[in-house]
């Protein structure tokens, strides 16, 4: 290595020093250290002792751990395919012409700029059973009072419900991706004889299926690490039947001091979304269509 | 880089001291609103009766999660207040310092305190925080509603057989819906007292040691009592009640101030709430009824503590706002600003004549009485309430028996206690030794300020 080559090393490294330090300081570090706290009984507050694959194996034992796992796959299993073919029809629908489209493409979006903790209080209140606008609604309806938050049939389905209002955001990817779409390939089909399902079928799913990829797997991610929305609505009631995964993973950690414990349960999460994410890819592969491929 | 360093030190502790050379102390408390407000004054009460000490109070949310991370971040507050509950828990985690050797030198006597609540405060033997306020948790009802049923608005009930009577009288449906409902066991009480059935059937939650008792056949009984009114008043009209009702606390559509519910089981507070909410609500207090008469007047107390948190920078000068807080004429202060009981045995008659409690009376007797109750002193009592909250939702909305739920958490928290009592068993000996030594240095009032 020459000197001019040294130097511009030197200076690129002091360029990326902030991210370098960044990286090293807020992820590698935690991700090092939380891996060998679950390896060891750790309350934050005293010294961490190793105790091998324990946490691991209470794990296995866990009853709530067992259930809020099986509520958090039932959750995603019911909000990501609402999620990703709403935000899609709605995408569709905003992307046709008709006069105020703008207007309802700001408002579609609008919710998803909304924080977090206010979407779970507005909720909370829409679903009250006694005083919500919802139960309002189908009571002009003729419909009995549904008892969203107190009842373990209605609980998890009240859930999904602010998950579906907030796909601004995937709205606004599918929307992109729709105005990518050659008009050449529609006119074409058209001469073919196809109409708007074909179309939509042969058309616009293939070349938007990356998008509806990278959906799929952000929406699975971001799924299985529900957090905010139940813990303020129901902080896991009735009967835990909205106490997901993070959520027992924090109460775990930061309310009952075992942090150790804690930290296995963030692994096996990381574990569990790989995996999901591997098969996603894998089941997808073939059904993707890259433009750019040809 | 720059702005991170900028931003770290920021986090830094600073501030030790005021413009005037005053030592400024910083004390966290869960309070907000009006509540907030009553603690103010008496804080700016200390500071104007100070040349060498600033306290600055700060409301925090989920102090006692907050608490623990800055103390392990190593930047706790000097003060802070919570509920006794978690005093044991803060204890075993080192969290929080014994104030024995303060208490001893600077002149807070026991005896001065109501002894239910000096006890919430000790565990293990030693004493780690000083009760400041106390409530009572009481049966208060609607004496309108009372009269209107021709009953007697002055005779509450005593017995759980007369309360149903009482709630049969009361009840009053409307297009097959409650438009007035007696009492409900659920409403209020999932959120903040799963655990109080079992007491006023006789029932105990643990042995006072090492064993959880909640199988037991009078906690059976009582969480029987809690099922038995969605079969008796219909699961479809009353099950979905809990969640309407359930974030209305602190409002006029709370049930009880809104005329919707005759009796709710709420602590010495509620004539705050009364107050700000529904001024010209007529209501009574009085113990909760019980299964038998022998049991009337079982009531749970609890004590608003003041502690001062491990790696608290100036112990000794953050004791003095205690003592000042404990004092007669700030603690009836305090007390007022409240509406709650003093956990002081001595009160002036001042106190009690213009006290803004209609009921301070009959609280006051209960807490003296001998027939006080409070949560168990588990450090793992986080872990306890969640798992019995989980079986009052389960009783009450018929997803398991009583004894099935009962047992169920039994047998997962056992095993749990168990865990806790052997990891206790191998520190406690260094935890006593670093205690002692601490109770030691503040005897001899040799803390470096």
């Amino acid at each position: 290595m020459t000197i001019a080559e040294r130097r511009d090393l030197r200076l690129g490294l002091l360029f990326i020093s902030p991210w370098i330090i960044g990286f090293l300081v807020f992820m590698a570090y935690p991700l090092a250290a939380s891996l060998y706290y679950s390896l060891c009984d750790y309350s934050v507050l005293a010294e961490p002792v190793f105790i091998g694959l324990h946490n691991y194996k209470e794990l296995l034992h866990d009853a709530v751990f067992h259930q809020t796992l099986f509520n958090t796959l039932i959750y995603s299993a019911m909000a990501l395919p609402v999620t990703m073919v709403v935000a899609l029809a709605l995408a569709l629908l905003l992307h046709a012409p008709f006069p105020g489209r703008a207007l309802f493409r700001t408002a579609f979006f609008l919710p998803s700029l909304v924080p977090l903790v206010a979407m779970a209080i507005l909720w909370k209140w829409l679903l009250n059973t006694e005083s919500g606008l919802i139960n309002y609604m189908l009571g002009l309806l003729d419909i009995p009072a549904i008892d969203w938050l107190g009842s373990t049939t209605w609980s998890k389905v009240s859930m999904v419900m602010p998950a579906v209002w907030g796909v601004g955001g995937s709205i606004v990817i599918y929307l992109a991706s729709l105005q990518e779409v050659p008009v050449h390939l529609y006119e074409a089909a058209k001469i073919d004889g196809a109409r708007f399902w074909r179309q939509f079928i042969h058309v616009t799913i293939p070349i938007i299926s990356p998008v509806i990829y990278f959906n799929l797997v952000m929406g699975i991610i971001h799924l299985l690490q529900v957090f905010v929305v139940p813990y303020i609505m129901t902080e896991g009631g009735p009967a835990r039947s909205t106490l997901f995964y993070v959520q027992y993973l924090y109460d775990t950690g930061f309310r009952y001091l075992r942090m150790g414990y804690s930290c296995s349960m963030a692994w096996i999460l990381f574990v569990i979304i790989l995996v999901l994410t591997i098969v996603a890819t894998w089941a997808t592969a073939k059904k993707i269509y890259y433009m750019a491929e040809g | 880089m720059l702005l991170s360093v900028i931003i770290l030190s920021g986090c830094a502790d600073q501030k030790p001291h005021t413009v005037d050379g005053r030592l400024h102390l910083k004390y966290w408390a869960v309070w907000s609103g009006f509540e907030l407000a009553a603690m103010q004054s008496v804080v700016d009460l200390f500071n104007q009766s100070q040349d060498k000490l600033f306290v600055e109070l700060l409301s925090i949310s989920q102090l006692e999660r907050k608490l623990l991370v800055a103390t392990a971040g190593g930047n706790p507050p000097d003060i802070a207040s919570l509920a006794y509950e978690f005093l044991p828990y803060f204890a075993q985690k080192n969290a929080i310092l014994p104030l024995d050797g303060y208490v001893e030198r600077l002149g807070v006597h026991k005896d001065d305190f109501i002894p239910v609540f000096w006890e919430q405060c000790l565990y293990d033997n030693y004493l780690w925080g000083l009760p400041i306020m106390g409530s009572a948790i009481a049966l208060h009802y609607n004496k309108a509603h009372y009269r209107e049923a021709g009953l007697d608005p002055n005779k509450p009930p005593v017995t759980i057989a007369e309360l149903i009577e009482i709630e049969n009288k009361i009840n009053r449906l409307k297009d097959d819906q409650y438009e007035r409902l007696a009492f409900l066991p659920s409403v209020s009480v999932p959120e903040w007292w799963p655990y109080y059935p079992p007491w006023f059937f006789g029932g105990k939650l643990w042995n006072g040691k090492d064993k959880l008792t909640l199988n037991d056949p009078l906690c059976v009984e009582a969480y029987q009592w809690v099922a038995d009114y969605p079969t008796r008043l219909g699961p479809e009209r009353v099950q979905p009640l809990r969640a309407g009702f359930g974030n209305l606390f602190a409002s006029p559509q709370n049930p009880f101030l809104a005329g919707k519910l005759t009796m709710i089981f709420q602590g010495s507070w509620m004539a705050n709430f009364v107050d700000k909410y529904a001024p010209k609500l007529e209501f009574g207090a009085a113990p909760m009824a019980v299964k038998t008469p022998d049991l009337y007047g079982t009531v749970i107390v609890e004590a608003d503590t003041i502690f001062i948190p491990a790696g608290s920078k100036h112990p000794e000068a953050s004791f003095e706002f205690l003592r000042f807080l404990t004092s007669q004429k700030a603690n009836e202060m305090l007390c007022h600003g409240f509406r709650c009981i003093s956990p002081k045995r001595e009160r002036s008659e001042e106190f009690m004549r213009n006290h803004l409690n209609p009921n301070i009376r009959m609280f006051d007797s209960l807490v003296m009485g001998e027939k006080t109750c409070y949560a168990p002193k588990i450090s793992m009592w986080y872990e306890v309430l969640d798992e019995i909250a989980v079986v009052f939702d389960k009783v009450w909305l018929h997803q398991a028996t009583p004894y099935d739920a009962l047992t169920e958490a039994q047998n997962r928290l056992q095993v749990r206690l168990d865990q806790e009592i052997e990891t206790w068993n191998l520190v406690s000996p260094a935890r006593h030794k670093e205690w002692d030594a601490f109770i030691e240095k503040s005897r001899k009032g040799d803390q470096v300020e």
